[in-house]
C-alpha cells in the first residue's frame, strides 16, 4: 500500500513538474498563466458553451446506442466515458483557434505547436506500442491505450489547425 | 459597421495594428475585429485606443 502511495505520489510530482516545465516553455515570458485580451475571453467563453453542448449530444449518443445493444459501446469499454469528453476538447480548441482565441498574449505558437507534436508523439508511442504487444484489445474491449492513440490524434489536429490559422495570419498580416 | 477612423487615426501615426495591439494590451486580431468592426471593444479598450492614438472617444467611436 506504502508503494502504491508512493507510486502515485511521485507520479502526480511528475505530472506537475512537467506541466511547469511546458508553460514556462510555451510562454514568452516564462510565467505560468496566460494571459487573453477581452474579446479573446469572450469568444473562450462561446468555445466552452460549444464543447458543453457537444459533450452532452455525444454523450446522449453513446447513451443510445447502449440502450439498443450494439456491440459497438461493449466494444469501447471504459474508454467510452472519455470520448465525449474528447469531443467537447476538440470542440473548444477548434472554434478558439478559429476565433483567435486559443493562443494567449504572452503564447509563442510556435512553441505551442512543437509542445503539442511531442506530447502526440508521446501518446502514439504508448498507444501503438501496445497495438504491437497486442494489448489494445483484451477480452473484446478496448484498453486504456487507445484513449493515447486518440490523444495523439487530437493533439497532431490541434497541431495542424494552429499551423493553418498561422499561414491565416501571416496572410492577413 | 467598418471602424475606418480608427484605421485611418493609426494610419497617421504610422503604426501597424501589431504595434498598436501591444501598445494597448491586446492582441493584433483583436484590433483587426475592431476595425472590421466585428467586435464591440469594452469602454476601458477604447479608452486605451484613444490614449495611444491621441484622439478623444467622440473621434474614434461615436457614430452620427
Amino acid at each position: 500500500m506504502a508503494f502504491y502511495l508512493a507510486g502515485v505520489l511521485i507520479g502526480i510530482t511528475v505530472g506537475v513538474v512537467i506541466l511547469i516545465i511546458a508553460l514556462k516553455f510555451i510562454n514568452k515570458d516564462g510565467k505560468l498563466s496566460t494571459k487573453y485580451d477581452e474579446r479573446q475571453l469572450k469568444a473562450r467563453g462561446e468555445a466552452y458553451k460549444y464543447a458543453f453542448f457537444a459533450t452532452c449530444i455525444s454523450n446522449g449518443v453513446i447513451l443510445c446506442f447502449d440502450l439498443t445493444k450494439y456491440d459497438l459501446v461493449k466494444l469501447l469499454g471504459d474508454t467510452a466515458f472519455f470520448i465525449p469528453i474528447l469531443i467537447g476538447v476538440v470542440v473548444h480548441i477548434s472554434y478558439s483557434i478559429f476565433t483567435d482565441a486559443y493562443i494567449g498574449l504572452n503564447n509563442s505558437i510556435t512553441r505551442f505547436m512543437v509542445f503539442m507534436l511531442i506530447v502526440s508523439a508521446f501518446n502514439f508511442l504508448v498507444g501503438f506500442s501496445a497495438l504491437a504487444n497486442g494489448e489494445l484489445i483484451k477480452d473484446n474491449v478496448l484498453q486504456p491505450p487507445f484513449l493515447n492513440m486518440i490523444c495523439g490524434f487530437l493533439f497532431v489536429i490541434v497541431a495542424i489547425e494552429l499551423g493553418i490559422k498561422k499561414v491565416i495570419d501571416s496572410r492577413e498580416e | 459597421m467598418k471602424n475606418l477612423r480608427l484605421k485611418a487615426a493609426r494610419a497617421m501615426l504610422d503604426m501597424s495594428q501589431a504595434e498598436l495591439a501591444e501598445a494597448v494590451g491586446v492582441s493584433r486580431q483583436t484590433i483587426s475585429a475592431v476595425e472590421k468592426g466585428d467586435y464591440n471593444p469594452t469602454i476601458n479598450l477604447c479608452i486605451a485606443i484613444c490614449k495611444v492614438l491621441n484622439k478623444t472617444l467622440d473621434e474614434l467611436f461615436w457614430e452620427e
